[in-house]
């Protein structure tokens, strides 16, 4: 269960109270420059040999531009097995996407990134997390603050007497927008659990793409700010704070890189709401 | 010094006198015969006792004001006077008297006639500012004029009125609490007839808990607290609520756009005392049904009083609270909360000039939250048992001494988590119980040097004792929370191993000197100086880190990682009473800092977290502002203007645990910082039928963290921020009018009504109670999107006394 589930439902709860609006407005915010982003999400599904890898680097941009993706070129990307010492070359294909047919993934063995960019090099180490399959996916109606919705529930075993975090990402069809959900067994370490999205849209005939990922606590810890300042709103937000990824510039560790390096055991299913 | 007047303390008695004249010998040296003269001020029609009105010796500077209790006493040498007592809003008395003895006086006194035909409740403030009396920073407001300012949905509210008043805003609509000084929300000390209240508000924050049917008398003390308060570092809102009438059984009541109110009160156990009983409930669901849907919201609320005279010198007294608030959304969420309190008081008169009163008290405030869908249920409760104790001894006309001594027991539930339904995958947990003992002694002199400058000593020791029964981690190299140099954050230390302390054993006690000094210089007849200094220590922490306090925050006690936050206060003011006293101003100047004044690290996890240490780092905090408030307390048109430039600020380094702290280690505002914050109320009577109000406030934006870019990931724009608090919402500014009419048909009859109307937001201003940024739903463009809660709000209630 995701903890800010809570302050949100109680600030939908003040919201509904009362004859409160929302507006889009104009707001002049600070320009902080731009900065190196690195997505580096190494998925491994379950079944498949783990080869086809990619990663993508690109540069930050102001809240309001009109163009929000800014590809970065002329990098040079390398991901190493800190076991065995084999490294994975990843070869630029374009528009800041830089990928590899070769990769070996190894459950809970340690990987480094090394990004060599603009004479800086970077570095991220991380464990690739292994995760349980999704048992079941099920549809249900709910009843939410403005009617009846469909939500969409994975259940999954968690495995008893280890912690573990999981990412859910959920693609829907009638949606530009995918919806993240992080999770620990905290509260319900070795039971059989769930996740549920519901988007508040969702209609018969649309689909989800939902996957399972394993992740690490450093992660899972990232994963949980980001998508709490992506999705609070009222007066129970929490104050946001710079989220700092796992790269560093080791010629300048004061730079500000944002983005992860991180590996997964992803299990995979396709839904459709019927 | 202090510990002999605690011996006295455990030992108390009236013929002990000696020990004091022993103890303050360099202090007055008399040859004079000295008689004393004391007894309670109560109102004529309904004997409630009368608060702060003034009683002196005419001619002379020989005077006092009432107790809590409406208790004076005055020592003056042999000789023939005329003793006046006065109170605003009353009909001032003048009485001769020999003073050939010591003798008993009760005085009653009589509402001025001019206001007769109004509803009003009978206290009122003494609006003129006390020249001579070195307290200050003291914002205090009668429910006569609280019910006189424009509320929303005609909901009277105190905690609402009280932020008219320079130093004291909060975060908004729709947001819990209040602050005071720049200070936290849980900062201020809230006491109903001296029961600690911990959560103030209903509705998460739209009402405020007290029925100011109930309320006698509210007080805030901002600055210059005295010494017989003590566990928190902001302010102390010391609200008493009504005896009850002793005269005759009344009735009174309202019918309001949210709630109804009924208060029945009356003379009883033969007239040796009286009773008052009043409830308030809001119509639950109201709002929702006609949004269409079956979810319900509401509140109630019980204040109950009772006193029992047994003689003149022993007169006990009751009061109770009992609040709640119920949520449930569809079937599938759930929450209750409230606090519950309850104080049994003793009035003891031991002489003339001794006077005491012991309190037991109890208070709990407790939440549940079902999340169905979730299959969680989750309880949790704070409670405290507090015995104290507190004397005033009335020396002479040139000291009065307040002592006394208070302990209070807390017990601390943050959280049990339980599957709710048979088929929830959640496990039964418990977070640890804790439990503290917080003891405080103190004594306090109001010493009248000379006519003119009168000073107030004041020392307070408190106290803290953490107990088990619990468990706490141990943690490498004793750091709950590490820097990790790599990826330049804070995270949690690890734990090595526990140590495990019994049921009662210490696990942690500190101990601090408060002291309070307070002076006060009379430069003629109309105006004064003072000036003031204390130190305060808080041990109780309300851990929250959203941008307004929320039900579930949970209340966590000093101990081996969380210290006590200590403040130091200096204030210095000027106060003049001018145009034959129709007008008052009040200006003072603050700065206040904070030890030990914690923050959270970024990305803290404080639901359902069994080990706070982990997720904060101490810091400390300042504050420093001006306030300047006018007021015209006489007359068709009353009411103030009050402005504030202040600015609160806060700092977090590592520390032990490395790394620059939080924000780099640079200092940012603290969200409670205001730069300017003005506010006018008037109220204006054009004859018997009818009466006006008007407020307008406005305040600079509330800091806030905006972003500074965004980036592409996981096929979403992710905001990016950067230094803490470093951007503000747009100002907030409105204006509320409102009239009441009083029929004429009404004069001579029991039944009086009232009805009020009143309209809040008239120019419907769409104040940002928050903006958040994101994209859009349907497109994906990122955009920002403000949440505002009320607009223009028209009401009509009705009011009534039987």
């Amino acid at each position: 269960m995701k903890k800010s589930y809570i302050k949100t439902v109680l600030s939908c709860t003040l919201f509904s109270l009362f004859l409160s609006c929302t507006e889009t407005v104009d707001v002049t915010v600070p320009n902080g420059g731009d900065r190196l982003v690195v997505e580096a999400s190494i998925m491994w599904e379950k079944g498949t040999s783990g080869q086809d890898q990619s990663v993508k680097l690109s540069k930050s941009t102001e809240f309001f531009a009109s163009d929000l993706d800014i590809a970065v070129t002329g990098a040079s990307v390398v991901i190493i097995n800190n076991d065995t010492g084999d490294q994975f070359v990843f070869d630029e294909q374009g528009n800041g996407i830089y990928s590899t047919d070769g990769f070996i993934p190894v459950i809970d063995v340690s990987y480094t990134m090394e990004i060599i960019y603009d004479g800086n090099t970077y570095q991220a180490t991380e464990t690739l997390a292994s995760v349980t399959e999704i048992t079941s996916i099920e549809q249900n109606e709910v009843s939410g603050f403005d009617g009846d919705e469909i939500s969409v529930t994975l259940f999954y075993e968690d495995p008893q007497g280890e912690r573990n975090f999981y990412l859910a990402e959920f693609i829907p069809s009638n949606s530009p927008l995918l919806g993240l959900e992080p999770s620990d067994d905290e509260f319900y370490n070795g039971n059989e659990t769930f996740i549920e999205y519901d988007d508040g849209n969702l209609a018969v005939g649309d689909a989800v793409d939902i996957s399972l990922q394993g992740i690490s606590q450093n992660f899972f810890n990232y994963i949980e700010l980001l998508t709490s300042q992506i999705g609070e709103d009222g007066p129970f937000q929490t104050t946001p704070a710079r989220l700092k990824g796992n790269c560093i510039n080791i010629n300048d560790p004061d730079e500000e890189v944002l983005g992860y390096f991180r590996l997964s055991e992803v299990d995979r299913a396709n839904f459709v709401i019927n | 010094m202090i510990r002999k007047v605690s011996n006295f303390i455990f030992k108390p008695s009236g013929k002990n006198n000696l020990f004091f004249i022993f103890l303050f010998t360099p202090l007055f040296f008399y040859g004079q015969q000295n008689y004393t003269v004391s007894g309670v001020v109560t109102d004529i029609n309904n004997g409630e006792t009368l608060l702060g009105a003034s009683v002196f010796l005419k001619g002379t500077s020989i005077g006092t004001t009432t107790n809590e209790y409406g208790f004076y006493s005055l020592t003056a040498p042999r000789g023939n006077y005329t003793l006046i007592i006065s109170y605003l809003g009353f009909t001032t008395i003048e009485r001769q008297i020999v003073l050939d003895g010591s003798q008993k006086i009760n005085i009653e006194l009589q509402e001025d006639a001019s206001r007769l035909d109004e509803v009003v409740v009978t206290a009122e403030e003494s609006k003129k500012v006390n020249l001579r009396t070195p307290q200050m920073s003291v914002a205090k407001l009668s429910s006569k004029t609280i019910k006189q300012i424009p509320a929303v949905l005609g909901e009277v509210d105190i905690i609402k009125s009280i932020q008219l008043l320079p130093g004291v805003t909060n975060a908004g609509e729709g947001a819990s609490g209040f602050n005071v000084r720049g200070g936290a929300e849980d900062q201020n000390l809230i006491l109903l007839d001296e029961a600690i209240i911990y959560n103030s508000s209903h509705l998460f924050g739209f009402f405020s808990v007290f029925n100011a049917d109930a309320i006698k008398d509210v007080k805030l003390y901002k600055g210059g607290i005295p010494a017989q308060f003590g566990g928190r570092v902001s302010s102390v809102l010391d609200i008493r609520q009504k005896d009850g009438n002793s005269k005759n059984f009344a009735l009174s009541g309202g019918i309001g756009a949210i709630s109804s109110r009924l208060t029945v009160e009356g003379p009883t156990f033969k007239d040796r005392g009286s009773f008052l009983l009043a409830g308030r409930a809001s119509y639950a669901h109201l709002f929702l049904q006609l949004a269409g849907n079956d979810n319900s919201a509401g509140f109630y609320d019980l204040n109950l009083k009772t006193n029992y005279r047994i003689n003149d010198k022993n007169r006990l007294f009751l009061s109770g609270y009992l609040g709640r608030d119920n949520f449930s959304i569809s079937s599938s969420f759930a929450n209750n909360y409230g606090n519950i309190s309850a104080n049994l008081r003793w009035n003891h008169i031991f002489s003339d000039k001794l006077f005491s009163n012991l309190s037991m008290i109890y208070s709990r405030y407790d939440y549940n939250l079902e999340l169905v869908l979730n299959g969680l249920d989750w309880e949790s409760d704070i409670k405290n048992y507090n015995l104290k104790y507190d004397l005033s001894y009335f020396l002479n006309d040139k000291l009065q001494l307040n002592f006394g001594a208070s302990g209070i027991y807390y017990q601390f539930n943050p959280g049990l988590l339980q599957p709710l339904g048979s088929d929830s995958g959640i496990n039964r947990r418990k977070l640890d119980d804790k439990f503290a003992l917080e003891g405080g002694l103190y004594a306090s002199l109001e010493h009248k040097i000379t006519d003119r400058l009168t000073a107030q000593y004041g020392l307070r020791y408190s106290a803290f004792n953490r107990l088990g029964s619990q468990t706490l981690n141990e943690y490498q190299n004793n750091l709950p929370v590490v820097y990790n140099e790599q990826l330049g954050i804070y995270e949690r230390g690890e734990a090595i191993g526990e140590t495990s302390f019994s049921s009662g054993e210490s696990i942690a006690s500190f101990g601090n000197f408060e002291p309070r000094l307070a002076l006060s210089y009379q430069l003629n007849d109309k105006s004064s100086v003072k000036a003031s200094y204390n130190r305060t220590a808080q041990y109780l922490h309300l851990i929250s880190n959203t941008t307004s306090a929320t039900p579930l925050d949970v209340w966590a006690p000093s101990g081996k990682f969380l210290k006590p936050q200590l403040a130091d206060q200096y204030a210095v003011g000027y106060f003049r009473n001018f145009g034959k006293d129709k007008y008052s101003i009040e200006a003072e100047v603050y700065y206040k800092t904070v030890d030990n004044r914690v923050d959270y690290i970024d990305g803290a996890d404080l639901i359902a977290q069994n080990n706070i240490e982990t997720e904060i780092l101490n810091g400390e905090s300042r504050a420093y502002g001006l306030e300047f408030l006018l007021r015209k307390n006489t007359g068709d048109f009353t009411g103030w203007i009050s402005y504030t430039l202040s600015r609160a600020e806060q700092r977090t380094l590592g520390g032990a645990a490395g790394g620059p702290g939080i924000n780099n280690g640079d200092w940012y505002k603290t969200p409670y910082d205001r730069t300017h914050d003005i506010s006018f109320t008037g109220n204006y009577k054009l004859n018997d039928k009818w009466s006006f109000g008007a407020n307008f406030a406005f305040q600079t934006g509330r800091p806030v963290t905006y972003p500074n870019g965004q980036f592409q990931y996981n096929g979403l724009s992710i905001p990016t921020y950067s230094d803490r608090n470093a951007d503000r919402l747009p100002a907030y500014h409105r204006l509320d009018l409102s009239a009441t009419l009083t029929p004429r048909k009404n004069r001579n009859r029991k039944w009086q009504g009232e009805w009020v109307f009143s309209i809040y937001n008239v120019y419907n201003r769409s104040n940002a109670a928050s903006i958040s940024f994101g994209q859009n739903e349907d497109i994906g463009v990122n955009e920002a999107t403000r949440t505002s809660i009320f607009g223009i709000i028209p009401s009509v209630s009705y009011n009534f006394k039987f």
